[in-house]
């Protein structure tokens, strides 16, 4: 964090929330179930909100991440918002913006799999989403 | 207010929709050309660099320092 806000950590890229880095909205709870307020982590990494919490998710090609994944995966994932791209998964949660996402084209979302292939695989275990 | 931002985000689309539409007839017309300067590895790479730098925005993925 700095004087002018969260500053984006380019050694630590895309690995999603950081397993060492606690967060906890439990305090929050009714505030967040009344509807009006969600509450994010410093960094933005971790939210809460209606849905329950949610941790970006590690998307570097180590085993953590999205090592293993297919190309099909990752635009199953996009374009429908299922976890790890496959059937019988559950949604991915907000904020996560795979329904703006979604509208890139196949050769766009097949670069961006490409490049995300190319990035250091960063071993981070990124917590399950909590329920509030 | 509601009305006047719908109306706004409308025009856009429409401009937008136009603005493309026109853009794509030089390159139907220079389809040859298009075919063949396939994109290489790298250049798709490189377009995936710059996709996920405009869509990582200032929020989640990475974490701050
Ligand atoms: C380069 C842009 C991005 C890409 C390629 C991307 C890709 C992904 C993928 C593939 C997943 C699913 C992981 C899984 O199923 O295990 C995911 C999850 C997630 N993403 Fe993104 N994301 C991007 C940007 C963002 C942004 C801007 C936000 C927040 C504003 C975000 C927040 C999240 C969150 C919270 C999750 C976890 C959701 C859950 O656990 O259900 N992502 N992302």
């Amino acid at each position: 964090m700095t004087p002018q806000g969260p500053v984006l950590d380019m050694a630590r890229r895309f690995m999603g929330h950081p397993a060492d880095e606690p967060f906890s909205a439990a305090d929050k709870k009714e505030l967040i179930q009344s509807q009006f307020v969600a509450v994010f982590s410093p960094g933005m990494t971790a939210a809460a909100g209606p849905w329950g919490v949610s941790f970006a998710a590690n998307i570097t090609p180590d085993d953590t991440g999205i090592g293993a994944w297919t190309e099909a995966q990752f635009i199953k994932a996009i374009r429908e918002g299922k976890s790890k791209g496959m059937e019988g998964t559950r949604p991915i949660l907000p904020p996560m913006p795979w329904p703006s996402y979604k509208n890139m084209t196949d050769e766009d979302l097949k670069a961006l799999f490409a490049y995300l292939k190319t990035i250091k695989p960063i071993n981070n275990t990124v917590p399950k989403p909590q329920s509030l | 207010m509601f009305k006047n931002t719908f109306l706004t985000a409308s025009v856009l689309t429409v401009g937008l929709f136009a603005l493309t539409n026109c853009n794509q007839q030089p390159a139907a017309d220079n389809q040859t050309t298009a075919e063949a300067s396939a994109p290489s590895d790298a250049d798709i790479v490189k377009r995936g660099e710059y996709l996920s730098n405009i869509l990582v925005a200032t929020t989640a993925t990475h974490p701050k320092r």
